[in-house]
């Protein structure tokens, strides 16, 4: 159940039932500090309603030097990603390398091509029988 | 005037002068809305320029179920409220003092009400007002969507709004009272 203030705040959004609109009619031809309230509210929605935005004719030109500002920084932005990277990914590669080799050379004994791609144990003869297979 | 859809299949396109006629059409809506949301401020102008960025930036998702104007008011609300999140993280220990004195220079202007510049002191008010109040009160009262459009703009349940505009009305009435 809603007071008359409450009846009166919902009015102005056109929120009440029939009834409702009834008995603020009636509260606010009883009440001259009710329609006193309604007509600062009114004041009020009038105040907030009429604020003006000054004009800025610069606005759009604001924005689109913005607009194009943000997109060439966007690609400075993944060029300097890119550059700060490539040491780190560089060095990456180089640790991994390194390791390969080294589990290679502990586990064949030496650097051979046929060790390095991993066939040093594959004779001619399987490759045949697995063609058969 | 174009209409919305063309400029955007335009934007979309890179045409700087589709961009720029969207920005004029749309400009005084949208600093209109982060202006009653943040007052007349260098941040309010900046977050204004920012909603129109945030929205080109963002094209490729906007798929025309609302209309741009819609779209562009939810953009600025939410960047207003991430300022003033901002702002009042910044300002976390000098919040109530502030607040205090800004009640302080309502109360002060309106007992002088011949010289205060109205415009003002509606501003500051607002900016008393809670972002959740101010939110609905800026784009039912100021901005003139309708109830089911700000419920809409804010994802919010249309009773939610009813209510919000109420209190808010109430608090603003509270504020201003001595001047009305």
């Amino acid at each position: 159940m809603k007071n008359n203030l409450e009846l009166l705040l919902y009015s102005f959004e056109g929120e009440l039932s029939q009834e409702e609109q009834q008995q603020l009619k009636k509260a606010l031809s009883a009440s001259p500090e009710l329609r006193a309230e309604r007509d600062k509210l009114l004041k009020i929605r009038k105040l907030i309603g009429g604020l003006k935005i000054p004009e800025d004719p610069s606005f759009s030109d604001k924005v689109l030097q913005r607009l194009n500002n943000s997109s060439s920084k966007t690609e400075t932005a993944f060029s300097a990603t890119v550059v700060s990277l490539f040491p780190r990914v560089a060095a990456a590669c180089i640790v991994i390398l390194l390791l390969a080799l080294s589990i290679v050379y502990l586990s064949q004994g030496n650097y051979s091509t046929d060790a390095l791609i991993g066939v040093d144990t594959f004779s001619l003869e399987d490759a045949y029988s697995l063609i058969d297979y | 005037m174009y209409p919305d859809k063309e400029l955007i299949a335009l934007c979309r396109k890179g045409d700087q002068l589709a961009i720029r006629k969207l920005v004029e059409k749309h400009q005084r809506q949208v600093r209109a809305t982060v202006v009653g949301m943040l007052g007349e401020t260098a941040e309010a102008e900046d977050v204004a320029q920012e909603v129109f960025i945030r929205f080109f930036n963002a094209l490729s998702n906007f798929k025309g179920d609302a209309k741009p104007s819609t779209y562009l008011t939810r953009i600025a609300v939410n960047l207003s409220l991430n300022e003033i999140k901002r702002q009042q993280r910044k300002n976390r220990w000098l919040v109530f003092f502030q607040k205090e004195e800004k009640i302080n220079q309502i109360e002060d202007k309106t007992a002088n009400p011949d010289r205060q510049d109205t415009k003002e002191l509606v501003h500051r008010a607002l900016q008393l007002l809670e972002p959740e109040f101010r939110s609905v009160i800026v784009l039912r009262m100021l901005d003139g969507y309708s109830v089911k459009e700000t419920a809409e703009i804010l994802k919010l349940p249309n009773g939610t709004v009813a209510s919000r505009l109420a209190r808010g009305q109430n608090k603003l009435k509270i504020i201003l009272n001595k001047f009305l």
